[in-house]
């Protein structure tokens, strides 16, 4: 955003007060279209995917392959009925998705898609990102309690345990390469990462080996990490093996049971937009954000907008790994219980973050390497 | 059918708690907490009480505390109606009741008749029979496995064991002419003779379903985290399911060798080597849901076994009896009972007949009125999730409950 | 083991009274009297020699009434209960009956003993309308709570409406 900020000081010298205001609304413009465009990618993918899975083949009708499915699904729930149960809390139901939505949404300010294509640098990116996405389990209980239905409620109840107990692991294996960079903001987390020898970014070829390298094996202790916020992420999105709050066989559609239409659409953009944030943050933190290979580092930077373009799609294209693994999870696995997800999140993932934090300060203390360091 | 969603309003007594280790308080204090009991429905519009059933569950927090099953939103009838038609115009009647093993419901009955009017049934005839009969058992416990997978979660395996099905149905499309409620099976023998390139075709899909079979072990049986949900749940003791009256794969899974085919063969079975498979307690405990799972994958098995001989066995020959169509107008008096092996468990018909060619009572023992019945004393005590799995594992079928 | 097998080993064990044989035609049945019927089921199950401990099934039909051409009463009108249970150990299978009068249809509950009796008996309340004593928890299982009738006797008169849904409505086809 700064870009475009100086852009718009550079050619309209008049509006140099509001280009602030006007940067900030085509940001966020930005990523309303962005979330929207790749709730639809998303939805796509997910269809065509599963289709693979079991043996069929998903959307083939709308669009090229299916393309345009999604188009034609949202514009069906654009137009069904706007249906609030009789008894509801209205003034919750009718915000609950707003709040959950936010949440995911909020989280896209702090993404680096490129060294200048980030809506916001934001310094604390790694915390703004957890608190944020937080959001969203308000939304998800408002929706159950508003709908006065006894199954909603189960699976707001269900989710709230679930999301706050899987925050805990989520941002206690983020901490390990903050300690290994020693800086929260998401930006500087992948420049460690795409770091030359000599330390200077800005001054390096075009092509140049960096001897930190992805952070996911840079050491044995950053792999757990990355097992472990990969896990509980998937916790987090509500996916399965944890999709016990919208568990379909069990509470008919779980918090989201008594929305229908435009409402409904907003828990799956929320759904998908979590899983973007989530696969984002990994991507950003563990696999080297834009960096091509783990330890081969193109300086995007010097080939101008047609660089960070680049730059953004190699990024994308992790990210969407990332949810393409995600996917490939949820429709291979059965669901845990309630009690095993609690297990799962207290007695392993916890205990194994905290051993993996203690061994990561010690490296760092006594200056431990894993991979002998180049040049 | 009592009133739905009534809310837990009469108030419950209070529960009275020791405050453990607290230093400030003196030992043995009771704090009063009160908690009420929730009343919630599962069904009868639920994704996994595999029809309408209705289970009325109070449950605290997530345990459950008592589940009470609601029965008859699918009743139709059968017994009157069987009294009122005939007993030829009865079979089609018959498909309906479990129909997902059609062809067992219609040879349960027709068995029963046949005994009670003196039809003799021509060899060839009863081979067709056997073989539709195995090729339906099969096609029945690849519908339990598959919504079993996805009553846990597990939504691929499901198209897995429907790609299988899909083939059975298509075989035994190709011999009657219907998919799901066939009317094959007739009293005095079987409605069409086997058509040119049925057997091979049945040959061929044996010889792929064995692997398919291991294959859709390996996505599902074995997966860790579905062992972990069925495992050690609902388990029957074996004297529990002898009182309820249980019968099929889920007293085998309590580890019973019982199987009429076996104990009291009929239409042949006494011909054919089979083994009929336990539940042993392999990863968890004896009669636990798993179990009852793990049988129903053994018996698919120990079905293409039976089919496989059955086709080498078969003769020529006629396939209908001779002196059925006297049966319209008149039938012999007597009053039997006859139970087969559905692949639910016992499915019995108790006629009762006068002469007339209509029965004086027709009584359908079905095995999944029975097996539901220890549901009351098995949900108590379990989890919500666990209750799903328990119900999914008893296989019912709600048209032959309700009837 | 036959039914006449289980009469004689009845009968040896003190629990004859009463008890006679229903030939037939086709399958043979014990017809155990009203009185009896506990005692004579607790020992079906308990006996080692007999050990019948799986229930199939509970059937109650409604008899009407039976005269030959000459107006001779060939059957009095009822109720018959019949029992079927089968012996895992010894491989048999037990047909009992109870005959009970038409102006009494009640019997003791077998559910303390078999608890497979407890749906069965319900069922057979409901369609039938025969009482159990010392049942658990009688009420109807098929049929909705509030329905008046038992409608598998041979004199069920259908109903006119059920709440508020009118029940004499033309069928869909055309009728003369």
């Amino acid at each position: 955003m700064d870009a475009l900020i100086s852009l718009f000081r550079d050619s309209w010298h008049w509006a140099a007060g509001t280009s602030f205001g006007v940067a900030l609304v085509l940001a966020v413009l930005f990523v309303v279209g962005f979330i929207s465009v790749w709730a639809m990618f998303g939805v796509w993918l997910e269809r065509k995917a599963s289709a693979d899975f079991q043996s069929r083949l998903g959307p083939m009708e709308v669009g090229p392959h299916g393309l345009l499915q999604s188009l034609a699904d949202g514009l069906k729930l654009a137009f069904k009925e706007d249906l609030v149960p009789k008894d509801a809390d209205r003034f919750l139901f009718v915000f609950a998705p707003a709040v959950a939505f936010c949440g995911a949404f909020a989280a896209f300010v702090a993404i680096p898609f490129s060294p200048a294509f980030n809506v916001i640098d934001v310094d604390l990116g790694v915390f703004f990102v957890v608190a944020i996405t937080a959001i969203g389990v308000i939304g998800v209980l408002m929706a159950g309690w508003s709908s006065n239905n006894k199954w909603s409620l189960y699976g707001a109840m269900r989710e709230a345990a679930q999301l706050v107990s899987y925050e805990i692991p989520s941002a206690l294996a983020l901490m390990i390469p903050v300690l290994v960079t020693g800086s929260l903001g998401l930006r500087s987390i992948v420049e460690f990462q795409c770091m030359p020898s000599d330390g200077d970014l800005k001054a390096a070829s075009l092509v140049y080996l960096s001897p930190n390298g992805w952070l996911a094996f840079y050491s044995p202790w950053t792999l757990v990490a990355f097992v472990v916020y990969y896990v509980a992420s998937l916790a987090e999105c509500k996916r399965a093996p944890f999709d016990l709050p919208e568990a379909e066989s069990e509470l008919v559609a779980g918090f989201h049971t008594e929305y229908s239409g435009l409402r409904f659409s907003f828990f799956f953009l929320e759904e998908y937009g979590m899983m973007f944030v989530v696969s984002a943050v990994a991507t950003a933190v563990f696999l080297g954000g834009w960096q091509p290979l783990p330890w081969l580092s193109v300086n995007f930077a010097t080939l101008g907008i047609v660089g960070h373009l680049l730059a953004a799609g190699v990024f994308l294209a992790k990210t969407i790994f990332l949810v393409w693994v995600q996917i490939w999870l949820r429709w291979t696995l059965p669901r845990l219980r309630v009690d095993q997800v609690m297990v799962m999140g207290y007695k392993y993932l916890i205990p194994i973050t905290l051993v993996a934090l203690t061994m990561m300060a010690c490296y760092a203390a006594y200056g431990i390497r894993y991979v002998p360091g180049i040049g | 059918m009592a009133d739905a969603m009534t809310t837990a309003s009469s108030a419950a007594p209070a529960r009275t708690f020791i405050v453990p280790g607290d230093p400030l308080r003196p030992p043995d204090t009771h704090v009063d907490v009160r908690t009420q009991e929730l009343q919630i429905n599962m069904g009868p519009q639920h994704p996994s009480t595999h029809g309408v059933l209705r289970v009325a569950i109070w449950v605290d927090g997530e345990i459950v505390t008592r589940a009470d099953p609601d029965i008859g939103y699918l009743h139709r009838c059968a017994e009157k109606i069987g009294e009122s038609v005939t007993n030829i115009q009865y079979v089609p009647y018959t498909d309906r009741y479990d129909y997902l093993a059609a062809m067992n419901n219609n040879l349960g009955y027709c068995l029963a008749v046949e005994r009670i009017a003196e039809v003799e049934v021509p060899e060839r005839a009863q081979y067709i029979r056997t073989i539709a009969v195995e090729l339906n058992r099969i096609a029945s416990h690849l519908m339990a496995v598959g919504t079993y997978g996805l009553d846990v979660g597990a939504f691929t395996p499901f198209f897995y064991a429907f790609r299988e099905r899909e083939e059975i149905l298509r075989i035994l499309e190709w011999i009657c002419g219907a998919r799901l409620t066939y009317n094959f099976i007739r009293i005095g023998g079987v409605m069409r003779d086997a058509p040119e390139g049925w057997i091979p075709d049945i040959q061929k899909f044996l010889d792929l379903f064995e692997s398919r079979l291991d294959e859709f072990n390996d996505l599902l049986t074995h997966n860790h985290i579905f062992v972990q949900r069925t495992a050690n749940v609902g388990v029957i003791t074996l004297e529990d399911a002898l009182g309820y009256g249980i019968t099929g794969p889920m007293l085998r899974g309590s580890g019973l060798r019982y199987d009429l085919r076996r104990e009291a063969p009929y239409l042949l079975y006494d011909r054919f080597e089979f083994d009929v498979p336990i539940g042993t307690g392999i990863k968890g405990q004896v009669g636990d849901c798993w179990d009852r799972y793990w049988v129903r994958i053994l018996e698919m098995r120990e079905s293409v076994r039976i089919v496989r001989q059955a086709i080498t066995q078969m003769p020529a020959g006629e396939i209908m009896a001779k002196n059925v169509r006297h049966l319209a107008f008149k039938s012999k008096p007597g009053e039997g009972y006859l139970g087969t092996e559905n692949p639910r468990g016992e499915l019995g018909y108790y006629l009762i007949s006068e002469g007339q060619p209509n029965s004086y009572r027709s009584r359908i023992r079905a095995p999944s009125f029975c097996n539901l019945s220890i549901l009351g004393k098995l949900l108590p005590g379990t989890m919500l999730a666990d209750a799903v799995a328990i119900i999914g594992s008893t296989d019912i079928v709600l048209g032959e409950v309700d009837r | 083991m036959t039914a006449q097998e289980i009469k004689q080993a009845l009968e040896k064990d003190g629990l004859g009274a009463g008890l006679t044989l229903f030939e037939g035609p086709k399958d043979p049945a014990l017809v155990v009297p009203r009185e009896q019927l506990l005692k004579v089921a607790r020992h079906l199950r308990d006996a080692r020699h007999l050990a019948f401990d799986l229930l199939i099934m509970v059937t109650g039909t409604h008899m009407i009434e039976k005269r030959d051409a000459k107006g001779v009463v060939l059957r009095e009108p009822g109720f018959e209960l019949i029992y079927h249970v089968r012996s895992v150990k010894n491989r048999a299978l037990v047909a009992f009956k109870v005959k009970l009068p038409i102006g009494d249809p009640t019997v003791d509950s077998v559910s303390s003993i078999w608890p497979a009796a407890d749906w069965h008996e319900r069922e057979t309340f409901d369609l039938v309308g025969i009482t159990f004593k010392g049942h658990p928890d009688l009420r109807r299982i098929l049929l909705p709570d509030d329905w008046e009738g038992h409608p598998l006797r041979k004199d069920y008169a259908y109903p006119k409406a059920y709440r508020d849904i009118n029940l004499e409505v033309d069928p869909p086809w055309p009728t003369p």
